[in-house]
Order: C-alpha cells, then sequence, then structure tokens
C-alpha cells in the first residue's frame, strides 16, 4: 500500500533520513517512535507527499509517489490522505465546523453535503457542542479531535498523524488516540502516527522504530524486527524503551 | 538595557527581520510624504507673491486647503498602517521576556528602542533621497523650488522617528498588562456605532475651523489650527473605525453565503480582523472619495471651454495631490498585503500540506482584497461624488451632461481602487508559493 525504499534527506549538513525503509500495508496502524531528531517527521512528511527525499522510492499503491510533480502530488494528497499535526492546526478565523468543511469543499463537494459530513464527523468525535466555536476557544483535547474530523472527514485512505496527542496531558492524550484509531479502524484506513509515547505506540499493530535516519525495528509487518544492516544495540534499545509502558 | 536590547535583537526570528525590514521601508516612504507635503505648503507660500495668487480667490482656497489634506492624511494614516507591522510577532517574544524575568519598563523600553531603530534607519534613508531628489529640481527648474524648507528635514524625520517609538512603546503595553495574554487572542471586539460619532467630531471640527476662516470660537488664529489638527486625527482614526465596521458588515455577508472554499475562507479571514484591513483601505477610501469629489468638481467644466489658466493649476495642482495619494495608497495596500501574509503565513503552509492546491490559496487572497475594497472603494466613490453633486447642485441642475460624466467618473475610481488592491494581492502570489513550503510547518 504504502512502501518507502532507502529514503535519504537532508538540511544543510544534519541528514535527516539516512537509507530509511518501510512497508506498511493497506488497513495497518503503525507507530513511529524514536528519539528526538531521528527523522521520524521527515519520514513522515515523505511518505506523504509533502516533502521530496532526495534519494530512494516512495510507493504509493505500487505508484511512485516522489517522483510526480506539485500539482500531481497535492491532487493526490486532497483524495487520498489526511494529515492530523501536533497543534491541531486549525484556521483560526474559521469555526471548528468550517475547519472541517473546507477541504471537503476544497475536493470539489457541495456545501450541504459537506455540511452534513462535518456535523456527522464532530458528533462521532464529542465536540458536536463546539462547532461554531473558533479554534481559540477550545481546549487542546478539544481542538486536536476536531482536527482528526478533519483529516477523517473526506474519508483518506491514509491518515498521518505527527505527534497528534502531543501537547496533550495523559488523559486527553489517551481519549484523542483511542477515537482516532477507533476511527481508522473503522474506516479501514491506514493509519501512520509519529509518537514519542509508549502508550501511544501499544494502540498501533506495529512500531516502526527510527534511529539516526534509519529504521532499526519494525519495517516490515513480516519481520517486525531489524532492518537493515544497523547494530543490534539500537534495536535492542529500542524494544527496552518499548518495554518500559507494558 | 543594552545588553538586553542586543539579545532581544539575536534572538529575532527571519520573519520578524522581514517586518523590521518592512517597518524601515515605510518610514522611508512616509518621511518623503512628509517632506513633500511640506515642501509643497511653501510653494503656496511662493506662489502668493507670484503669478497664479492662488491664496487671493477665494474657492481655490478651499481647493488648496483640500490637496493639502489630501497630501498629509494619507501620510499619516501611512505611518500608522506602518506602525502596525512589527506588533503580533513582536508581541509573542517580548512576552517570552516577561516570563524569563524581564521588568515591564524593560520590555516597553525594548520594543521602543526596536521599531524606533529601524524607523530610523527608514527615514534617514527617505530624507537623504528626498533632500537628493529636491536638489536636482532645484538645479534643473530654479527658483520655482524653494530651498529653505529643507531645513525642515531634521524635524520630519525627527517625527517620523518619534512615531516609530511611540508605536514601539504602545506594541509593549498588552505584553506588559499580561504576559501570558498574547498567546490566546481573544475574538476581536467588534466596530461600534460609537465609532462613527467620532467621524461626525472630526468633520464637525474641520468644517468650524475652515468655515472660521483662520479664526475659532476659542483662541483665535492657534485656536484654529489646534482644531484643524484634532479634526484631521479624528477623522482619520473615525474613518479607519468607520471602514473596520463596513468591512465586517460585508465580509460576515460574503462568508454567509459563500459556496466556494477560496471565497468561504478569504471572508472568515477579513471579517476576523477588519481593522487591519481598515487601515490600509482607508488611505484608499479617502484616495477614491478625494477623486471622485474633484471628478464631480471638474464635471462641470468639461463642456466649458475656457477654462483659465488659474483654473487649470489648480486642477494640475489637485491631480498631482491625488497621484501622490494613490502612491500612498499603494505603499499602504503593500504593506498590509505584507503583513497579513505574515499572520497567515502558518494556516497557509498548512492547508497547502494537506493537499490544498497553491493556486486555490491564491485565489483566497485576492478575494480577501475584493470582499474588503468593493464596499469601501464604492461607498466613498459615492460619497465624493455625493458631497459635491449636493453642494453644486444648482449648478448640476443647469448642466445636465454633468452628473453622468460625474457618475462615470466615480466609478473609473472605484474601479481603480478595487483594482488597485487586487493587483497587490495577486501581486503576493510568489511569496505565498515560496511560503508555503513545508518548512513552514516546523514549529516556531
Ligand atoms: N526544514 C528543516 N530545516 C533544517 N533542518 C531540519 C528541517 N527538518 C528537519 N531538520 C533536521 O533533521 C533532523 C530530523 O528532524 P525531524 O523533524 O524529522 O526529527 P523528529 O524525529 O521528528 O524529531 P522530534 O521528535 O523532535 O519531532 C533534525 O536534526 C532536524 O534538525
Ligand atoms: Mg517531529
Amino acid at each position: 500500500m504504502l512502501e518507502a525504499r532507502t529514503l535519504r534527506k537532508s538540511f544543510g549538513r544534519t541528514t535527516a533520513l539516512d537509507g530509511a525503509s518501510v512497508e506498511i500495508g493497506e488497513g495497518e496502524v503503525v507507530a513511529v517512535t524514536g528519539p528526538s531528531g531521528s527523522g521520524k517527521s521527515t519520514l513522515l512528511h515523505c511518505l506523504a507527499g509533502i516533502i521530496r527525499p532526495e534519494a530512494g522510492e516512495v510507493l504509493f499503491a505500487g505508484r511512485r509517489l516522489d517522483t510526480l510533480d506539485e500539482d500531481a502530488r497535492t491532487r493526490l494528497r486532497r483524495e487520498n490522505f489526511g494529515v492530523v499535526f501536533q497543534f491541531g492546526e486549525l484556521v483560526p478565523e474559521l469555526t471548528a465546523e468550517e475547519n472541517v468543511v473546507l477541504p471537503l469543499l476544497f475536493g470539489g463537494r457541495g456545501r450541504r453535503e459537506s455540511l452534513e459530513a462535518a456535523r456527522s464527523w464532530l458528533e462521532r468525535l464529542d465536540v458536536a457542542d463546539c462547532a461554531g466555536q473558533r479554534p481559540a476557544e477550545l481546549s487542546g483535547g478539544q481542538l486536536q479531535r476536531v482536527a482528526v474530523a478533519r483529516a477523517l472527514a473526506a474519508e483518506p485512505r491514509v491518515i498521518f498523524a505527527d505527534e497528534p496527542t502531543g501537547a496533550l496531558d495523559s488523559l486527553a492524550g489517551e481519549r484523542v488516540m483511542g477515537e482516532l484509531v477507533g476511527a481508522a479502524r473503522e474506516s479501514r484506513a491506514t493509519l501512520v502516527v509519529v509518537t514519542h509515547d509508549n502508550r501511544v505506540a501499544a494502540y498501533a499493530d506495529r512500531e516502526i522504530a527510527l534511529r539516526d535516519g534509519r529504521v532499526v525495528a519494525g519495517a516490515t509487518a513480516a519481520t517486525g524486527g531489524t532492518a537493515d544492516g544497523t547494530p543490534g544495540e539500537a534495536a535492542a534499545g529500542a524494544s527496552a524503551a518499548g518495554g518500559v509502558s507494558r | 538595557m543594552i545588553t538586553v536590547v542586543r539579545m532581544l535583537a539575536r534572538g529575532r526570528s527571519r520573519r520578524e527581520r522581514a517586518r523590521g525590514r518592512l517597518m524601515a521601508a515605510g518610514a522611508a516612504l512616509a518621511t518623503v510624504l512628509l517632506c513633500a507635503a511640506a515642501h509643497l505648503t511653501a510653494f503656496r507660500l511662493d506662489a502668493r507673491r507670484g503669478a497664479l495668487g492662488i491664496l487671493t480667490e477665494k474657492e481655490p482656497r478651499l481647493m488648496v486647503a483640500l490637496t493639502l489634506a489630501l497630501l498629509a492624511v494619507p501620510a499619516a494614516a501611512f505611518i500608522y498602517q506602518v506602525s502596525r507591522l512589527a506588533t503580533a510577532t513582536r508581541e509573542r517574544r517580548l512576552a517570552a521576556l516577561r516570563l524569563a524575568g524581564a521588568t515591564p519598563r524593560e520590555v516597553r523600553l525594548t520594543g521602543a528602542a526596536e521599531s524606533g531603530w529601524s524607523a530610523l534607519a527608514g527615514g534617514t534613508l527617505g530624507a537623504a533621497v528626498y533632500l537628493l531628489a529636491a536638489l536636482v529640481a532645484r538645479w534643473s527648474l530654479g527658483d520655482v523650488v524653494p530651498v529653505r524648507p529643507l531645513l525642515w528635514t531634521p524635524v520630519v524625520l525627527a517625527a517620523v522617528v518619534l512615531g516609530g517609538a511611540l508605536s514601539g512603546l504602545r506594541a509593549g503595553r498588552h505584553v506588559v498588562a499580561s504576559p501570558l495574554g498574547v498567546v490566546r487572542r481573544a475574538r476581536p471586539r467588534g466596530p461600534r456605532v460609537r465609532d462613527l460619532a467620532l467621524v461626525a467630531l472630526g468633520v464637525g471640527l474641520l468644517a468650524a475651523a475652515l468655515a472660521g476662516k483662520g479664526r475659532f470660537l476659542l483662541g483665535g488664529k492657534y485656536g484654529a489650527a489646534v482644531a484643524i489638527a484634532a479634526g484631521a486625527v479624528l477623522l482619520l482614526f473615525g474613518l479607519v473605525l468607520a471602514t473596520a465596521w463596513l468591512i465586517r458588515m460585508a465580509a460576515r455577508r460574503a462568508g454567509r453565503g459563500a459556496a466556494a472554499p477560496e471565497t468561504l475562507l478569504a471572508a472568515r479571514m477579513v471579517e476576523a480582523d477588519p481593522r487591519a484591513w481598515a487601515r490600509a483601505l482607508s488611505v484608499v477610501g479617502l484616495t477614491v472619495f478625494f477623486g471622485s469629489a474633484v471628478g464631480a468638481h471638474q464635471a462641470l467644466t468639461v463642456f466649458q471651454s475656457d477654462l483659465t489658466a488659474f483654473q487649470a493649476a489648480s486642477y494640475a495642482l489637485l491631480y498631482l495631490a491625488l497621484l501622490t495619494a494613490m502612491v500612498t495608497s499603494a505603499g499602504a495596500l503593500v504593506a498590509h498585503q505584507a503583513e497579513a501574509l505574515l499572520d497567515h503565513r502558518r494556516s497557509f503552509a498548512v492547508l497547502a500540506a494537506s493537499g490544498v492546491p497553491v493556486p486555490a490559496l491564491g485565489r483566497v487572497l485576492t478575494r480577501q482584497a475584493l470582499v474588503a475594497a468593493l464596499p469601501v472603494c464604492v461607498v466613498s466613490a459615492v460619497a465624493g461624488t455625493g458631497v459635491v453633486v449636493l453642494l453644486l447642485a444648482e449648478l448640476y441642475a443647469r448642466r445636465p451632461g454633468a452628473l453622468a460624466v460625474s457618475v462615470a467618473g466615480a466609478a473609473a475610481m472605484a474601479g481603480i481602487g478595487v483594482l488597485a488592491a487586487v493587483l497587490v494581492a495577486r501581486a503576493a502570489r510568489p511569496i505565498l508559493r515560496r511560503w508555503v513550503r513545508p518548512g513552514e510547518l516546523r514549529a516556531g
């Protein structure tokens, strides 16, 4: 469904991705973990076609994604992908409901139909009461649930989430995470979620561990172990970190 | 203190440096405009002795007053607009400083020093450019261009720098009150009907002072000068507030009925911050107002072949002022567009990342300009024409074609105003394209 082969990406002198490879199946829920600066966000952005790797390939449904031009990638993102950001990133000028409606309208749906879809998603995520409020008037948890509704309303095939609960306390975070995973499973969407939090990782079918721009564990569903020739120490460290929460 | 400022200057982000540069550019332009206005006043005084004798005739004296207002008011509005440029991001940084333990006084002084510095840099450049231009003009035109008023340049420069520093002091105000308050911006206060009273008061003061022919109820000559200045300032603030009111109403309406996502987003963005648009568009509105008024006045003479040299000169002066006002308007629009882009940068980057094509975001910019500028320009054009037609109703009744001519002129002025706003928005699209790159998604 979604595949990355030996991705490389650097910003100036820092190498963010250094030959990372992953394979993600349809409907899978995977967590991307690793220490700060290990390249998690960069990997996510490459997979979502937001940025291009310098080397390597990204395939979505068997099609090369990284070679498409900006227009084609934008269309692909709009039709197939949904994104949830760390701080929600709602448009501050719009109400919660309008924030959910907007991408649907941009996707070419009618106003009435979009409004109905938005309302039902807000209801499902238990934030229907906030529909008329602006982001500045919402709590962190509400904000994030609206952001999840926005990402899911267009019924994407893949949902990307970069630390969607990073700004929330553990209780609110767990609720949002539970709802995100539940909604993804229900609509049989693939979910790729970047996280620091081991409890969040526990919701996933699989954990992809990154270190220094390389995948050190969980590159494919089949192996679930070390992907490339990195020292076993890194992999052991990753699983030990995973073990703490369990 | 100096250490704090230095440390802060280093802490400025890329986009804040951009704001600093914009402020300097604005100060430069404002300095040039104010110098030109001061210089033109001297032209007028010289002309009293010269062939034109503008001041000796009655009707044209009003025109000269109009001309000067036309030059001074937009220039002041422009400084006001530009002084706002640096606030939003800076407030956040100053708040961080407060949390880190700086005293309110230090924070305020830091803000003042920063913006004063930008104003000084830009103002010096502007003054130098103006002096150079004036000397070249003197050299090529000779005696017509008086030199003595150039001695006022340092005064103008000092005023601009003071304005910049004061705006910096003001910027620190909210931060001083609540170090955490700026993180969450509440819904901005809606414009009130009371704002319209300010316009009425300003107009009243100006009219009373002008009608008094240099004398005022209190204080004679000086009273009149003070009344004129106070009236102009009141009028200026009142106009901005009234414009904000008008823009918000129009945007709300546009947002309610919007079917296209671009229009919805544009209308909501305008509705959320009508004041920012009002600051820029009140200058444009003033230009359209004056332009329509001048057009309506001239419409009466269109069918008249024996224009005196003196009338022709008056119109020439008016059109020169109008041109300057248009340049100022364009400057205000550009400054505002830059500010708006900086403020919406992150939203646009997020939308682009989630699959909204960049051309659609470009349309959001142009529709914002349309939603905000259309009502302002139409109202200004109607008002400008209306005032003259009502005042000179008798003459209009005698010349049936004149009304059609003045309406056409007003429509053209409104069109120019809207077009300018839309063109500035379109010109911003390459910047938008550069700014919606994913790098913008990184926090901070
Ligand atoms: N746009 C950018 N410009 C410069 N450097 C960047 C950029 N994006 C990422 N980097 C660098 O690339 C490396 C990987 O960054 P990335 O954001 O992918 O890490 P991360 O694993 O998501 O970290 P965190 O958990 O802190 O979010 C870091 O060293 C970072 O500084
Ligand atoms: Mg990250």
